[in-house]
């Protein structure tokens, strides 16, 4: 999925630069109540003009081959056209107005994109009217693995739950897996976990579920950090709690906490010259490995699993954590016991929403697990 | 025997996490020899298919790159599909900051 960045002013990803036309407003989900309905790339563009563009520039040229471009639209209430070109094809459509904001969308395919994709935008009438921009989705036509990339920068995890149009638009992607990869954002400011914490993360997994009942949902940890000098010691308790989540919910759960080495690691990283310098958030180099740690874990966890290796993988019942701990400037922790709120507690709002959530999975004891993890080997 | 060599060869014989077998997890499995917490971790097994990336990062946990879930159901939606990928496409969806 790209977003011409440049218009809503924030950082791209570094594999292509956008540029536009037009006058255009923007929101994304980094707003807490965000100013537009946003759909799923958590990014959305508005013009009223009548002639408006936008460009993505690709540092590398696409591979070869057809590509379908779908663009996440919405024209209301005077038609639009639509004039896609890339290299020396070129694609124009018609786009009729909707009172529905949501089922707007158009889907093309060119032979192929290489380096440059352009979409210019024309009013077909005098009238006024406004098209809205929610993203624009690139895939092969050939079978393989698409993989969205779904970033909004600075977005915490109430993200998705921010998107307004998320139901109505994820479905024409049909994603198989989706990785739920935020807590950066919620921890860092004030070293704790949220106290709403685990009810965002169920609101967020039932709100996929909802609308895409049979994608395997993951959820992740985050990594350990330093913020204007403090480390943020909360990251062990977000990675505890969101294993905890994960073992209730039925998710898959990648602990990236633990595999880039654990508490105080992040001055290794920085070290290695794999971080920048707010010891936050990783350099290229930095993301490379971290991308290419995640796709050997999907590769080894898939190979393992089709061996029958289940008792390496599963998730065991997670110790007990407390919910709300506050730290010290130093990342030690310092619980109060008026904000006490131990996970079991929190088990029972999980353990409400589980079986709703996810029909057919229930909780099971260590014991029974154990068991059905053998009976499923012998098949 | 050391009870530092009990939990080292343990954690051989196990493949129970190297991580854990430090200086203060030992200390503090005195009568079990491996930690519960110890126990809990996931552990890569030795196989000649698995991926392992090539970096000389000693901080970074290899052992524990693997994705867990809590029943194989958890997962047997996604591996389908892994397995069916040269007749079907697969999507992955990936919503982060």
């Amino acid at each position: 999925m790209i977003f011409p960045y440049a218009i809503a002013k924030t950082y791209s990803q570094n594999d292509y630069i956008s540029s536009f036309s037009g006058a255009w407003v923007t929101a994304n989900s980094m707003q807490y109540t965000p100013r537009l309905p946003l759909g799923i790339s958590g990014f959305t563009a508005k013009t009223i003009d009548a002639n408006a563009s936008m460009s993505f520039n690709f540092t590398k040229p696409l591979d070869p081959g057809p590509k379908k471009i779908t663009v996440f639209l919405h024209t209301s209430p005077t038609d639009y056209q639509l004039n896609i070109t890339a290299s020396e094809h070129q694609q124009i459509v018609k786009l009729e107005s909707s009172a529905e904001q949501s089922l707007s969308h158009v889907s093309v395919t060119l032979p192929e994109i290489k380096d440059q994709l352009n979409l210019d935008f024309s009013k077909r009438s005098e009238e006024d009217g406004e098209l809205t921009i929610y993203g624009v989705s690139i895939e092969n036509v050939e079978t393989g693995l698409t993989y969205h990339n779904l970033g909004v920068g600075g977005a915490a995890y109430n993200a998705i739950n921010s998107q307004a149009l998320f139901s109505e638009q994820i479905p024409l992607i049909h994603p198989d897996l989706i990785i739920v990869d935020y807590g950066t954002n919620d921890i860092i400011y004030k070293n704790s976990i949220p106290e709403n914490h685990v009810l965002t993360v169920i609101k967020t997994i039932e709100k996929i579920r909802a609308s895409q009942p049979n994608a395997t949902i993951l959820l992740t940890s985050t990594q350990d950090m330093n913020f204007k000098g403090r480390n943020i010691s909360a990251a062990k308790d977000f990675s505890k709690q969101m294993k905890r989540i994960a073992f209730e919910q039925h998710c898959l759960f990648y602990d990236w906490y633990k595999v880039s080495g654990d508490e105080n690691s992040m001055k290794k990283w920085h070290a290695e010259q794999l971080s920048q310098s707010d010891n936050i958030h990783l350099n290229v180099k930095g993301y490379q490995l971290k991308g290419a740690l995640f796709s050997d874990a999907l590769l080894n966890t898939i190979e393992l699993a089709k061996q029958g290796n289940h008792e390496s993988l599963m998730i065991e019942e997670p110790v007990e954590v407390q919910q709300t701990a506050s730290h010290s400037r130093d990342g030690s922790k310092k619980t109060k016991s008026k904000n006490k709120m131990r996970m079991t507690q929190t088990k029972k709002v999980i353990g409400k929403h589980s079986k709703a959530g996810k029909p057919g999975n229930k909780s099971v004891s260590k014991k029974t697990r154990k068991a059905s993890s053998k009976g499923a080997h012998k098949k | 025997m050391k009870k530092q060599h009990i939990v080292l060869l343990l954690a051989l014989y196990t493949q129970i996490c190297f991580a854990c077998t430090t200086e203060d997890t030992i200390q503090k499995t005195s009568d079990t020899a491996v930690s519960e917490e110890c126990k809990n971790k996931p552990t890569l097994p030795k196989t000649d298919t698995l991926h392992t990336i090539n970096t000389s990062y000693d901080f970074l946990n290899k052992s524990h790159n693997v994705i867990q879930y809590q029943q194989l159901s958890d997962i047997e939606p996604f591996l389908k599909k892994w397995n069916a990928t040269g007749t079907e496409p697969i999507a992955i969806a990936h919503f982060r900051h």
